[in-house]
């Protein structure tokens, strides 16, 4: 049988404060870990929900987001008309013609910020099928209105249905709230495409077409007729595809937290490493005491590697508690492709606190190997000299 | 009383090995201690004597010669066996008790019994009674920091014997005591001596000690000087004891 459990977590507790700063470290360290992931979560969550697979966006060509993209009337009327293109029951084409433009939002509390107007036509709710008008109605493409997303009301002013505000150089009443299924749509306001060509006062152009394929479309078939046909010559890409670019942005954030979150481990893992071997040394001869009683050397390896392991652990949990109430809080981050700001929440999952647990009992393990290994190959006779 | 031998040394030497030094700290020792004596190693300091309990333990190994304990050569166990071996057959006092202080009485007790088979019933039962057997049943919840010296070293003593070991060793079991204390660990350890005829092999400074024991083995500088029989007055003491027992 081995030396007891409690014989560990005493002794923990013995050493008070060593302990309790070794364990300030780790936890520390867990929770920038929970934050990061919680952030990353968040975030890649918002990029991966934007898009339907079968959704294709069309934009001028060499354009890499809606913001840098134009074309005309024309081209569109031309792409309109595609046969791979599904259409709704009275035989319209699914494909809507879109012109987010960056406008300055007023926060609550004060501030402005850019924010995405995007300007739809009615048909956009078909195309973009994740998207549910969950409070009010759908704006009339012919007034000053706008629906807008759920993530907006958290953090912009007089965003309630019923209200009004100002939005480049015109007055918006707000008649809906969509929920996009937490996607970055969530962040913007949509009104009447025409409206919003006029408020722009850069005449009638779209920058961007969302058109849904029928089922079993040959993808690059479809791209090359759009970027060959000398009516449109436009660039197609699948709503996945285009998203993805930005969810690299989501895939760096995560690296720099890890790298982050390593750097500090590291000195965590020397802090544990540093109070097992003060642990060590000063029950040396304890340890030579179990020894000679009968106890074998994996015995008291075993049971010091888990005494770091308790202290590791016990810290991870409180680092996750201290995290926990980033849980759902909602933050705004400029999203660096489009320029506008991108809300979403802090998602902390219960794979990132098994992941955060599991980090700190890989602190644990680092730190106390070598310390556990010491006490094991100590001697008998010289452990019990040592008084 | 049966005169085989519990204890015997043939020729032991040991020499440690410091840097460069050699130190010899037994130098051809042969001695044997009869099965039930209850005996005690005298010498100045640095003359081996914790060096032969360590042998005699199976805590450390002969560099030459041969020692047997009950009648197992112990010199030839490996390590793993000697651990063993020293679980279930050898019971240690220290001179600074070397209780876990992170322990209450009844767990370090109950220490050397988590190496055995028993259920925690029997553990119960055991440590219970081994606490009895040195007066402390009252107290086995304390923590060590919470009894005093005399008190610690009955603890101690209570874990020497929870698994019913043939032999005791005790290295210097008095020198951390106050008078009083010592006269009483000296007595508890010659009744149990007597009365579950334990072989003791005791390693001590302590004088008072002459008057409990049966035999003084003096070492000096690693060399056995001499077997002194009891003095009278242990022997009659003893006998006394004995016929108190009986
Ligand atoms: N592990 C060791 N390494 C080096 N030298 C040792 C070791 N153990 C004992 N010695 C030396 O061997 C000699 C005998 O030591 P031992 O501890 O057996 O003496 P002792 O009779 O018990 O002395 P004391 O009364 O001071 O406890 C001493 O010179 C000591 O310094
Ligand atoms: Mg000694």
């Amino acid at each position: 049988m081995a030396i007891p459990f409690k014989y560990n977590v005493r002794s923990l507790l013995l050493r008070r404060l060593s302990t309790a700063i070794t364990a300030a470290g780790i936890a520390l360290v867990v929770a920038v870990f929970v934050i990061v992931m919680a952030l990353v979560a968040g975030f890649g969550g918002t990029i991966r929900a934007t898009g339907s697979t079968d959704n294709m966006i069309v934009l001028r060509k060499g354009s890499t987001t809606e913001t840098g993209s134009a074309f005309s009337l024309s081209q569109f009327q031309a792409l309109k008309f595609l046969p791979q293109i599904r259409r709704d029951a009275d035989g319209q084409p699914l494909v809507s013609p879109e012109l987010p433009v960056q406008v300055l939002m007023a926060k609550i509390g004060g501030g402005r910020e850019n924010i995405v107007l995007r300007g739809v036509l009615p048909i956009a709710l078909k195309v973009h099928d994740k998207i549910r008008i969950v409070q009010g109605r759908m704006f009339n493409p012919s007034l000053n209105e706008v629906i807008v997303g759920k993530a907006m009301l958290r953090r912009y002013a007089n965003c309630a249905v019923g209200s009004s505000f100002r939005l480049g150089r015109g007055t918006w009443k707000v008649v809906g709230i969509f929920d996009a299924g937490a996607s970055s749509f969530d962040s913007e306001v949509w009104a009447g495409l025409h409206k919003v060509q006029d408020d722009t006062q850069r005449g009638a152009y779209y920058a961007s077409a969302v058109l849904k394929m029928r089922p079993g479309t040959n993808v690059p078939a479809l791209i090359s007729r759009l970027a060959d046909d000398p009516r449109i010559g436009l660039q197609g890409e699948t709503e996945p595809d285009y998203y993805r670019d930005q969810s690299v942005v989501a895939a760096q954030l995560r690296k720099l937290g890890m790298l982050v979150a390593a750097i500090m481990a590291v000195g965590a893992i020397f802090a544990a490493m540093n109070t097992m071997y003060a642990a060590v040394a000063a029950r040396t001869q304890e340890i030579g005491t179990l020894r000679a009683l009968g106890f074998s050397p994996s015995a008291v390896m075993g049971s010091f590697l888990l005494e770091s392991l308790i202290l590791a652990i016990a810290a991870g949990a409180a680092g996750i508690v201290l995290a926990l109430p980033i849980n759902g809080l909602s933050i705004a981050l400029g999203n660096y492709i489009t320029f506008s700001t991108l809300s979403f929440q802090f998602r902390v999952t219960m794979a990132i606190v098994i992941q955060a647990l599991l980090f700190a009992a890989l602190m644990g393990v680092a730190g106390g190997f070598f310390p556990a290994r010491q006490a094991m190959k100590m001697s008998v006779v010289e452990a019990l000299r040592r008084t | 009383m049966g005169e085989s031998a519990a204890i015997e040394l043939d020729n032991v030497t040991r020499i440690y090995k410091r840097d460069r030094f050699e130190i010899r700290a037994l130098d051809g020792v042969t001695m044997s201690v009869p099965a039930g004596r209850f005996v005690a190693i005298m010498g100045p300091s640095g003359s081996g004597k914790t060096t032969i309990l360590n042998l005699i333990a199976g805590i450390d190994r002969a560099t030459s010669g041969h020692v047997s304990v009950g009648g197992e050569v112990v010199s030839r166990m490996t390590e793993r066996e000697l651990a063993g071996w020293r679980a279930r057959h050898i019971g240690l006092v220290f001179q600074f008790y070397n209780l876990i202080p992170v322990l209450t009485a009844f767990e370090n007790v109950e220490l050397p019994l988590l190496l055995t088979p028993l259920k925690k019933s029997e553990r119960f039962e055991h440590v219970e009674a081994a606490l009895a057997v040195v007066g402390l049943a009252d107290r086995m919840h304390h923590y060590p920091r919470q009894l005093s010296g005399g008190q610690e070293q009955r603890v101690a003593i209570a874990r020497a014997i929870v698994t019913d070991p043939t032999i005791i060793v005790a290295d210097e079991p008095t020198g951390d005591l106050d008078a009083r204390s010592a006269e009483e660990i000296l007595a508890l350890l010659r009744d149990l001596n007597l009365q579950f005829r334990k072989t003791i092999v005791m390693v001590t400074h302590d004088q008072r000690a002459e008057r409990f024991v049966e035999s003084v083995y003096r070492l000096d500088k690693g060399v056995l000087a001499g077997v002194e029989p009891a003095r009278p007055a242990a022997i009659d003491a003893a006998a006394a004891a004995r016929s108190r027992v009986s």
